[in-house]
């Protein structure tokens, strides 16, 4: 018997994690619709554009008579007023509505991770005063601060310095741009407070093992205990809460922009399309239905990621 | 808190140029005169602001701007009982549902009616309310000519707005009640209850529902705010006067007064509710009664 | 009735005499003195009345409330001879004191009326509404015409001679601004007046002041600073209508109240929940209450375009107030011949210049820019709109367009153009703008099929408009326009409406902003009135008293088409000022059931109630809507010819 003995490879939790996602079938759906969906709105323009010609802001020349066709063999989604290809649109809309999402759960995810890991590890007064802070916030009905926010600062009221980072990256004078910077701020500040609550458990949790004495006892910086140290340990909760602050922000956005204030012209959005849509409604409801179902089946995928992240890296507490 | 939501709200108000008494027209030079005088607009702005405290202390959110016949209060309380109906009855309709369908997938879990309830709940997760709205009314008022697509009126002009706005609260509701109902089903609590022979029914709803519900009562603060929310969509694209078209009217309008009454009204609303959520946990959860 | 395809969605016939009616956006109050909106404007038609009404089509003056008048030799003074058997809806009596205690109200200053500027021609009126005070020296009276006013005749005789008309037809008095400091310094800005004004008194202007008398219990006069023949016409506003002096003597501002209401139109109020509906029903104490047709009217305040339309679509409502049918929907909807209304209304759509911020100083480069325009192309693309190229929008006023084109004439000649040449000279004319653009300073250069201006500063120049469909779709249009014709892509600016406001108001838009302006009375000068006076509401910051004078002359001239070619004129200075760019002419653009009769799609979409009838005979229902203003309808032409008999005219047309 010649048995080569095989270092005992360590599973790490993460590997653990993956394993159980990949066996979650539901989870799998999710990924794979969702893979097809940021592949299309990737890649799904530019095709769009080699083949037909058609981009998200093409108007024809003899607009009049594509304007506002029902689904063909020409338009897959059928035209809108202005006769834009439609799936160009939504396809446009949704690399915006993605990008919104993804952006300002990032920024959510800053701003909360450090807030609450920071409250967490100070404890007393500056914990407290950190967590009071964000329960005032929290009941803020903060549907109405934003509604007031972007009704007040969309338009000659915005704040020079977006205006100049949204002309760096969208060109001069692109109000559109500066609009959809505004809209990454007001989302993201406005979800990060669960996300620091959150973290300040995890920290609170973690802050006492030995591991973090150990940092302490050999002089590591406090920013760095708690950046390099505890957060990382505290990433689980955290990512699972990402994964649905994403479909949750998005919709935020989408209604935002329903109501007029979100994404502005030339730039769309789902919301925005969806918006154009329901106007139409009583003549053009493929102008609702295109959009509407692309955002609802993304919207579906994303939580049913979640769902499958959130069971495999912590399988005993499925809360919802 | 409430004061200080007053507070950052007003600032807000008076940052946003435009002002409530404009209109495509100018105003004669001595009307427009008139009415800062008598609204104390040529004042400096912390007196104003301390004269709009003084007052807000005691309750007194003084006229609308846009219609001054009109106190704020008097038009909360106009427009509260249309919000308030619509929300109340999608919330009941969220509770009967989610929780039914919640508990028959916590029992049957596994079953196809778990995977397909489940589904159909993260789908009613996904679709926006302000997508949903119109396609009810594209079916059930203009393929069908069943149902009012728009306005105020009896049941059937509120069937639509309501399930609009309570679907994806049912949503939400089932999904938790299934994962709280799991977990209290495993628990010692229940399996005593089982071991000392009550029949399954009973075990169910007397035993396992006041646990297993715990997450919906928690999550009716949360949800209660979101409503919030929700009402604004459902009121705008079903054109009903309640308190979040108002809202946004007088947002839009720079009638400050208003803006500043309802958002105390609401954080006043919403700090009572999670003040009840906290209270009734203790009614629900036997294990904490013990703590 | 389900729809059989010939009519839009589902058709709910009423069984009875009841109108719903989509009224626009939820109504300021109920006082007609104060709003100024046009949805208020129409509730205020059905509960208020005044001298006279509009003409259901023309929307020129019939006899309500007055049943006959007089214009005096100068068209400066009319006389009213009241109906006496005329009621308040709590049965009271209505005399010329109404009428008087009405527009001393309306005037006085606490009542904060937004549309008081449109009685300033009432003698005295903007003095008491702008709180404005009389000089006295000893126990006379500066006067106006001592310090820049014009020299007066003495006044004919015109009904009898009162001590108040002694007052009023003495020449002007001077006033002055009752606030002190503004005041002081509008009399250390005049050493003459410095002088006069030493030792004098400052007596405040009273609502006693002001230029209307009750002659007798069912006569009135009203005396105005200037001959204004388009004054009656501008009484049918709600403004003129009357309010009641029994109800807000007791309630003060609470007398709008449903329980404290108290109204003298055809309708009375019924219930009144805001946001929700407004219902009034016809009123047994109306002195023609036998003539009005329908029983019951529901207002409905829907804003959104779409609800407004779904609600018809699925038979909800009847008919629907203008501008609600958008550019998208038009050809789906145009095919309901029998109840799509698109005629030309009193209401139009420049985009305004800021002639205050360089380069736009230059006239040069306002005309480079306002023949870059192909408006025909325009409205082409709008579909419910006319292109505009004046002012003043044409079609609408029948007389005008007579006048304008003979002073038009005229003016070609004396600028030594061919008639081709004339066509195009406030019109599209690319090469002429690219001309003008390159001789102010900035050449514009061809590359193949495209120019580019290169030099020109595009951070001087803006479009800004507020948040809407159909301004962001015209906006796009001249911007393509402006980038295809002169090689420069005008930056876009939409914003919120009170910020848009604010903004334009303030001039501090550089380059263009839009102005949508509809008339407030069916007469040229309520458009041409836009750019008149120092602080205009043309927001264009052009001023120029030349200008004010000829709409004066043009005023105080009684033949009426004379003084149309007066303001003729007065037009073409104006745009040879440059100082818009014209774009459209709004079509009406609403819908009516074709068992809806006695509404017409006149230019200002105001529909006096009381002709309004359902028709339950589908053979006499509407067909072909187009034509419905030729067409004669027998009820509504009876109670007209009924009304008009009243009215002798007499003295000099008005």
């Amino acid at each position: 018997m010649s048995e080569t003995l095989e270092p005992i490879k360590g599973v790490s939790p993460w590997r653990d994690a993956w394993k159980r996602l990949i066996r979650n079938r539901l989870a799998v759906f999710g990924l794979a619709i969702l893979g097809i969906l940021i592949v299309s709105v990737v890649i799904g323009p530019s095709i769009i554009y080699w083949t037909t010609g058609y981009a998200y802001d093409f108007i024809p020349a003899d607009n009049d008579l594509v304007k506002s066709m029902p689904p063909s063999f020409a338009h897959l989604m059928g035209t809108d007023e202005a006769g834009r290809d439609l799936l160009a649109r939504v396809l446009q809309g949704g690399r915006i509505s993605l990008m919104v999402g993804i952006i300002s759960t990032a920024v959510s995810l800053i701003v909360g991770i450090s807030w609450g890991a920071v409250a967490g590890y100070m404890g007393g007064f500056v914990d407290n005063l950190m967590m009071r802070i964000v329960d005032i916030l929290y009941s803020i009905p903060y549907i109405l601060i934003v509604i007031v926010l972007l009704a007040v600062f969309g338009g000659p009221g915005t704040p020079h310095w977006i205006t100049w980072l949204s002309d760096k990256i969208g060109g001069e004078g692109n109000q559109g741009l500066s609009q959809i910077f505004l809209l990454f701020f007001a989302l993201g500040l406005v979800s990060w407070l669960t996300m620091a609550r959150v973290v300040r458990g995890q920290i609170l949790s973690l802050k006492n093992q030995d591991f973090v004495m150990a940092a302490r006892a050999t002089g590591v910086s406090t920013p760095a205990i708690i950046f390099r140290h505890l957060v990382p340990n505290a990433l689980g909760p955290v990512i699972v809460y990402a994964t649905l602050t994403v479909p949750s922000v998005m919709l935020t956005e989408a209604f935002l922009s329903f109501l007029g204030i979100g994404v502005q012209p030339p730039y769309a959005s789902w919301g925005s399309l969806a918006a154009d849509g329901i106007k139409n409604i009583a003549f053009f409801p493929w102008q609702l239905i295109a959009p509407g179902v692309t955002m609802a089946l993304t919207l579906f995928s994303l939580n049913f990621l979640g769902d499958g992240i959130r069971d495999a890296l912590d399988p005993q507490t499925r809360k919802f | 808190m409430a004061w200080l939501v007053v507070t950052l709200t007003w600032g807000l108000i008076r940052i946003a140029p435009g002002n409530f008494y404009s209109g495509e027209k100018k105003l004669p030079a001595a009307v427009e005169a008139n009415i800062r005088a008598k609204y104390g607009l040529d004042k400096p702005w912390y007196t104003q602001y301390g004269m709009l405290m003084s007052n807000v202390v005691r309750g007194d959110f003084g006229d609308s701007l846009k219609n001054p016949d009109y106190s704020v209060n008097e038009m909360i309380a106009e427009h509260l009982p249309y919000s308030a109906t619509i929300g109340v009855l999608a919330y009941i309709l969220a509770l009967v549902l989610g929780i039914s369908a919640g508990t028959v997938a916590a029992l049957k879990q596994n079953s196809g009616f778990d995977y397909g309830s489940m589904s159909a709940a993260i789908l009613g997760l996904s679709i926006p309310n302000f997508v949903l709205g119109p396609l009810l009314v594209l079916v059930l008022s203009f393929w069908l000519y069943l149902l009012p697509p728009a306005r105020w009126g009896g049941p059937s002009a509120l069937i639509m707005p309501v399930v609009t706005l309570g679907v994806i609260y049912a949503a939400y509701i089932a999904r938790l009640t299934r994962a709280g109902m799991l977990e209290i089903l495993r628990s010692d609590y229940i399996r005593t209850a089982r071991a000392k022979g009550l029949s399954e029914t009973s075990v169910i709803l007397r035993h396992a529902m006041r646990g297993g519900l715990i997450p919906v009562v928690s999550f009716t603060g949360p949800a209660l705010a979101a409503l919030l929310g929700g009402t604004v969509v459902v009121e705008k694209v079903f054109a009903l006067p309640g308190l979040g078209n108002i809202f946004i009217q007088a947002v839009l309008n720079r009638d400050e007064t208003v803006v500043l009454g309802i958002v105390a009204f609401l954080s006043i609303l919403i700090m009572i509710f999670n003040l009840i959520v906290d209270v009734s946990y203790g009614f629900l959860d036997p294990r904490i009664r013990f703590e | 009735m389900q729809s059989d395809g010939r009519y839009f969605g589902k058709m709910n016939v009423p069984t009875g005499n009841v109108l719903r009616y989509v009224s626009g956006a939820e109504i300021e109050s109920l006082d007609p003195q104060v709003s100024d909106g046009q949805p208020d404007a129409r509730i205020f038609m059905a509960l208020y009345e005044g001298l006279v009404e509009y003409d259901p089509k023309t929307l020129q003056p019939i006899p309500e409330l007055a049943k006959s008048w007089e214009a005096g030799p100068r068209v400066d003074e009319f006389i009213f001879h009241l109906r006496d058997n005329a009621k308040w809806s709590d049965g009271s009596p209505i005399t010329a004191n109404d009428f008087v205690y009405s527009m001393r109200r309306g005037f006085q200053p606490d009542t904060l009326s937004r549309t008081a500027n449109l009685g300033y021609v009432v003698k005295y009126a903007e003095a008491f509404n702008g709180g404005k005070v009389f000089v006295k020296k000893g126990d006379q009276f500066l006067l106006a015409k001592d310090f820049g006013g014009a020299e007066e005749a003495p006044a004919a005789p015109f009904g009898p001679e009162t001590e108040f008309r002694k007052f009023i037809r003495s020449p002007e008095r001077l006033t002055l601004p009752g606030d002190e400091k503004k005041r002081a310094k509008a009399i250390d800005a005049n050493p003459q007046l410095k002088a006069a004004v030493d030792g004098a008194e400052f007596v405040p202007v009273t609502a006693n002041d002001i230029g209307i008398e009750a002659v007798d219990r069912y006569t009135v006069r009203i005396t105005l600073r200037q001959s204004a023949p388009y004054f009656l016409g501008l009484l049918a506003h709600q403004f003129f209508r009357l309010v009641p002096q029994q109800a807000i003597s007791k309630y003060g501002r609470q007398w709008t109240r449903p329980e404290n209401i108290v109204t003298c139109g055809p309708f009375r109020l019924k219930e009144y929940k805001r946001y929700d509906k407004l219902i009034v029903e016809r009123d047994p104490n109306y002195w023609d209450a036998a003539n009005v047709h329908l029983d019951r009217i529901e207002f409905y305040p829907v804003e959104e375009l779409t609800t407004i339309v779904n609600l018809y679509k699925a038979g909800d409502v009847d008919a629907f107030l203008n501008h609600s049918v958008l550019a998208a929907w038009i050809d789906s909807i145009r095919k309901y011949k029998d109840e799509y209304m698109l005629f030309p209304e009193a209401a139009v759509s420049y985009y305004g210049i800021n002639v205050t911020k360089p380069p736009f100083d230059n006239l040069k480069v306002r005309r480079a820019f306002d023949l870059a325009v192909d408006r025909v192309a325009l409205s082409e693309y709008r579909k419910i709109t006319q292109p505009l190229f004046d002012i003043t929008p044409n079609k609408v006023f029948p007389d005008y367009d007579k006048a304008r084109d003979k002073v038009g004439e005229e003016i070609r000649n004396e600028k030594k153009l061919t008639p081709d040449q004339w066509k195009n000279y406030f019109g599209f004319d690319p090469d002429q703008a690219r001309k003008l653009l390159t001789e102010a300073g900035y050449p514009v250069q061809k590359n193949g099929d495209t120019y580019s201006c290169p030099s020109f500063p595009i951070d001087k120049v803006q479009l800004t408009f507020n948040t809407g469909e159909s301004n962001k779709a015209i906006a796009e249009f001249v911007q393509s326009q402006w980038r295809q014709n002169l090689g420069i892509t005008v930056p876009l600016q939409n914003m919120e409406f009170k910020t848009f406001l604010a903004f334009k108001d303030e001039l501090q838009y550089p380059g263009f902003s839009q102005l949508l302006w509809s008339g407030d009375y069916m007469d040229p000068n309520t458009f041409l009135g836009l750019f008149y006076g120092q602080h205009n509401n043309g927001d264009t910051g052009w001023y120029d008293p030349k200008y004010d004078k000829m709409l004066d002359d043009a005023n105080s001239e009684l033949d009426p088409q004379k003084r149309y070619e007066m303001m003729a004129r007065a037009e073409y200075y104006a745009l040879d000022n440059c100082i818009i760019v014209p774009l459209t002419i709004n079509a009406t653009n609403w819908m009516k059931r074709p068992y809806v009769k006695g509404m017409y799609p006149n230019p200002g979409t105001l529909h006096p109630w009381k002709f309004v009838y359902i028709e339950h005979d589908p053979a006499k229902w509407d067909h072909d809507v187009q034509n419905i203003m030729d067409e004669t309808d027998p009820i509504v032409a009876a109670e007209l010819q009924q009304i008009k008999r009243t009215q002798q005219p007499t003295g000099p047309a008005e």
